[in-house]
């Protein structure tokens, strides 16, 4: 296969490719390193680049596969981690100016366990700051490589951009109220949270223990369901890992929706604009077309507290998280340092209230979910924004806990959820539409993306930048 | 909320607060509590908070 095929390859094909010997994982690993280093100046999309270690992991696994020794379809595929994924001996900064110079001890469990499964770590993509910031001075702004003046999303903003961008086949992120959707949304790729205990979090650094998620972004269901089959599984060292038994994701993806069940809550649509409205309403329109049943609902107390009971709990864990480093709570960015702020100050009887209603919130989609199979609804309520590298820190604050999240839901109910590419605004930029399901059903919220994918074209729509 | 009771908060955490500090730790903390309120005790009655999960036997 020549260099000229190797962009924007889908993680699935240049996996068959490896497999076949068509493909030298060392010449892919060269690729991508060339396109970062082309790329990378424009979208500030990575914090540390590992080409020497890259192309060592490379070589070892075309020596591998040379002697028959293939592991998967991870086997050399060159993928990265958001800049919160512990990586031993490879520095590690959190976004943070106060990790500038951490170099982890040891590997976050999803590094280790894609590192196994014959991946080839080509560095650590630049996040907001601590899973929860905005501008960034010490570092930049990562671009969108739909439009550089716009946002990516975040926090898990260069995993999106790189892979958006084909720099790498897959990325790491993390979310706790939408991290890995939202960037996945305004770059027009796919961005899977799992089922809340499905992935270790070992070794990522916290933002809200109870609501933390990782889950891959690529640029198609299949790539991430590849990637989510890697990492996925027990892991002693989270206590919050559950002891599942994992399917086969791809096995899974084929088959159809027909007859399936989709839940349409009001809520998960009504607020956004326009746009996102339309493309999310054609969007439900092809899975009727492929053979869903559509069932309009509504999720009231989901609607009316979700925000509120994420944002409370979200600051007041964070503060915690942040305790040691509280006196140096001057080095950090106003937007970060004011959330702190807050969670220090919420009464236990605020944060208790707070997982009351999470409760009521579980309940109340738990029982929707006796009735449809999955939900659906948008992503972001708004295609990408412009870089507002100016907004002040307590703007940004005030915004997030007074406006509404899309996403917010799934991660108090730890539901799996799915955001994957449904069109582009009238600018050019990118929509997504998200599907959630019920707990450990990962496999059926991917099999329903990934049919909506293949009815339509948006995934093979690649940004020229 | 008030400023004093925030400031005094947030020196019991380890932090010493500029008067911006407070003032938005304030607006923020009552934007929160608004949203909040909404949720009426009746509500909430009979609702055990939710508790990172899962249990696991090996944990007691």
């Amino acid at each position: 296969m020549s260099e000229s095929g190797f962009d924007f390859l889908t993680l699935a094909t240049a996996a068959k490719a490896i497999k076949s010997k068509e493909l030298s994982p060392v010449d892919l690993a060269k690729f991508s390193l060339e396109k970062i280093a082309s790329l990378n100046p424009k979208l500030n999309a990575f914090l540390t680049v590992l080409a020497d270690e890259a192309l060592e992991t490379a070589k070892r696994a075309e020596q591998e596969i040379q002697r028959g020794s293939y592991i998967g379809p991870m086997h050399g595929i060159p993928y990265a981690v958001k800049d919160i994924f512990a990586t031993r001996g490879i520095r590690t900064t959190n976004g943070a100016s106060i990790f500038h110079d951490n170099i982890s001890v040891s590997n976050s469990t999803a590094v280790d366990k894609l590192n196994n499964a014959g991946g080839v770590l080509m560095g650590k993509n630049h996040c907001l700051e601590f899973a929860c910031g905005d501008h960034n001075p010490l570092y930049g702004d990562v671009h969108n490589p739909w439009n550089l003046d716009h946002t990516p999303g975040g926090s898990s903003s260069g995993s999106a951009s790189s892979v958006a961008a084909g720099l790498v086949f897959g990325s790491m992120g993390s979310c706790t109220g939408g991290s890995i959707r939202g960037p996945a949304s305004f770059c027009s790729v796919v961005g899977l949270k799992p089922t809340y205990g499905l992935v270790s979090r070992n070794g990522v650094f916290p933002l809200s223990w109870s609501i933390d998620h990782a889950g891959p972004l690529a640029r198609t269901v299949e790539d991430c369901a590849i990637m989510l089959q890697a990492v996925a599984g027990y892991d002693p060292k989270d206590p919050s890992s559950a002891n599942v038994r994992i399917p086969d994701y791809v096995g899974s993806l084929a088959g159809g929706i027909k007859d399936l069940r989709v839940g349409v809550p009001k809520e998960f649509i009504e607020e956004a604009d326009e746009e996102v409205t339309h493309l999310v309403e054609k969007a439900i329109q092809v899975l009727r077309q492929l053979g869903a049943r559509i069932v309009d609902i509504s999720l009231p107390l989901t609607g009316e507290y979700a925000t509120a009971s994420g944002n409370v709990i979200t600051w007041s864990e964070a503060a915690q998280v942040h305790a040691p480093w509280i006196e140096r709570l001057d080095e950090y960015t106003k937007g970060v340092r004011q959330k702190v702020l807050l969670g220090s100050v919420i009464p236990s009887g605020m944060y208790h209230k707070a997982q009351q209603l999470r409760r009521l919130i579980q309940r109340e989609i738990g029982d929707a979910m006796k009735e449809v199979d999955v939900l659906v609804g948008a992503s972001m309520g708004t295609p990408p924004g412009e870089i507002q590298p100016t907004v002040d820190g307590d703007v940004s604050a005030y915004n997030m806990v007074t406006r509404r999240s899309f996403s917010r839901p799934q991660n108090l109910t730890g539901q799996p959820a799915i955001s994957v590419p449904c069109g582009f605004s009238k600018n050019g930029l990118p929509i997504g539409f998200q599907i959630s399901g019920r707990l450990f059903e990962d496999d059926l919220v991917m099999k329903v993306g990934h049919t909506y994918e293949q009815a339509t074209e948006w995934h093979k729509i690649h940004p020229t930048i | 909320m008030d400023k004093e009771i925030v400031k005094q908060l947030l020196l019991d955490a380890g932090i010493t607060p500029l008067d911006e500090d407070i003032n938005m730790t304030v607006d923020l903390l009552e934007a929160l509590g608004e949203q909040m309120a909404k949720a009426l005790p009746k509500l909430m009655e009979n609702v055990e908070p939710h508790y990172i999960q899962p249990t696991r036997p090996e944990q007691i």
